[in-house]
């Protein structure tokens, strides 16, 4: 009988640290915080790889059927986190993409669909961080913008009109009240259909170091 | 099998069963379950009601004497503790955050930032009235670029700091100083 006892002692044992006893080292893995696309089509892919070793590269890859939406790598930074920013074309508007993300850190890669919002084309498909002068639109970060021949033209062009865009929103900078940030409320904004009357047609969008043209978009 | 090894066998048994219920703990398995705080507001829809009740009942007592009037019942205001709690105090912005301007022409301008390495923070995101101006990873000094008159009046400007998709707090200029309430991994 004392056999049975000690039997059933060692089965319990083993039972439990067979559930118990945790991996030595887990394989590092790929989460996704943020995954967005806005109606201008200014997307963003935030997030992490645990356990990833330092200078992990990090590859991003959009398809839509067979096309090639988006492609890009980064080398990622604090604690395994990436950070990749896309523009997706209108032409893409509510339509199903494929996003995965990879590695070199041997992770698993992670891989989801994600339906586009509605896009549109022209005044729409201007960020946020964005300023009109006339008929052209400037990404705050564009190297046009600190190009005074370049802006010239465009008011030579498209008349005294200066909005900037900004959580949605577009602010008339003409407006004798845009002396500081405190204008960029919500009251003070112009509306939409406002701004999009006044700088139709829409010429240049210069974003960034590229020049697209609204006509062929 | 006598009575007691049957017992003894069975207790094992139900040790074993409570034992490998317990969820293994891992290296990777620390995610601690998140707690969502229970914020019950007042509504102030019911001090408004209060002030048309008294408002209405000085109308229909009007014709009451002195006496009465003084026994009607007192309403105060409700107490509105979370109107209190979102006066901004920044006892708790003790980190400062180096800066510097950078003017790219009279239309742009960029400010970077000098995020310390001890508070691990790898996204950095800039506000301005609370709308989006930019996201950055970290390390670096990561810099943020829009039009001038953004930057006049820093105290709408404040920029938000995360740790592996949590948000571990928020930078705000304070007397033109940049300071953050986030606190440095324990």
């Amino acid at each position: 009988m004392r056999k049975y006892k000690l039997l059933s002692i060692i089965l319990a044992f083993v039972l439990v640290f067979s559930l118990s006893v945790p991996t030595a080292h887990a394989a590092p893995s790929i989460t996704v915080t943020t995954l967005s696309v806005d109606m201008s089509g200014a997307g963003k892919i935030i997030g992490y790889i645990q356990g990833a070793p330092k200078e992990t590269e990090v590859t991003l890859l959009i398809t839509c059927g067979s096309d090639i939406v988006h492609i890009d790598q980064i080398t990622a930074g604090n604690n395994g986190s990436f950070l990749f920013k896309l523009k997706v074309n209108a032409k893409y508007s509510e339509k199903k993409i494929n996003v995965n993300i990879g590695s070199n850190a041997g992770a698993t890669p992670y891989s989801v669909t994600y339906t586009l919002p509605y896009m549109p084309p022209g005044f729409e498909h201007i960020d946020n961080n964005s300023v009109i002068y006339g008929h052209d639109a400037y990404t705050a970060n564009s190297i046009y913008l600190a190009d005074s021949l370049t802006v010239t033209d465009s008011i030579i062009y498209g008349g005294n009109i200066i909005y900037f865009k900004i959580g949605d929103k577009w602010y008339d900078l003409m407006n004798p009240k845009a002396t500081s940030s405190a204008f960029f409320v919500a009251e003070n904004a112009t509306p939409n259909a406002t701004v999009k009357a006044k700088t139709a047609p829409l010429r240049y969008y210069y974003y960034g170091g590229k020049i697209v043209d609204f006509a062929k978009e | 099998m006598d009575k007691k090894s049957i017992a003894s066998g069975a207790a094992a048994v139900v040790l074993a069963t409570g034992l490998a219920l317990t969820p293994a703990v891992t290296d990777v398995d620390v995610t601690e379950p998140e707690v969502i705080e229970e914020v019950i507001i007042e509504e102030t829809e019911v001090s408004e009601d209060a002030e048309e009740v008294t408002e209405e009942s000085s109308k229909t007592e009007k014709t009451e004497t002195e006496e009465t009037k003084t026994e009607k019942p007192v309403i105060t205001e409700p107490k509105q503790p979370h109107l209190e709690a979102e006066k901004p105090t920044y006892e708790d912005y003790t980190t400062e955050i180096g800066y510097s301007f950078t003017y790219e022409s009279e239309r742009a301008k960029t400010i970077t930032i000098d995020v310390p390495d001890y508070l691990s923070a790898d996204i950095v995101t800039m506000y301005v009235n609370g709308a989006e101006v930019n996201t950055v990873l970290l390390p670096g000094n990561p810099n943020f670029t829009t039009i001038p008159v953004v930057f006049e009046d820093l105290s709408n400007i404040e920029f938000k700091l995360y740790r592996m998709g949590e948000e571990i707090g928020t930078a705000r200029f304070i007397d033109d100083i940049l300071k953050t309430n986030a606190k440095a991994v324990e």
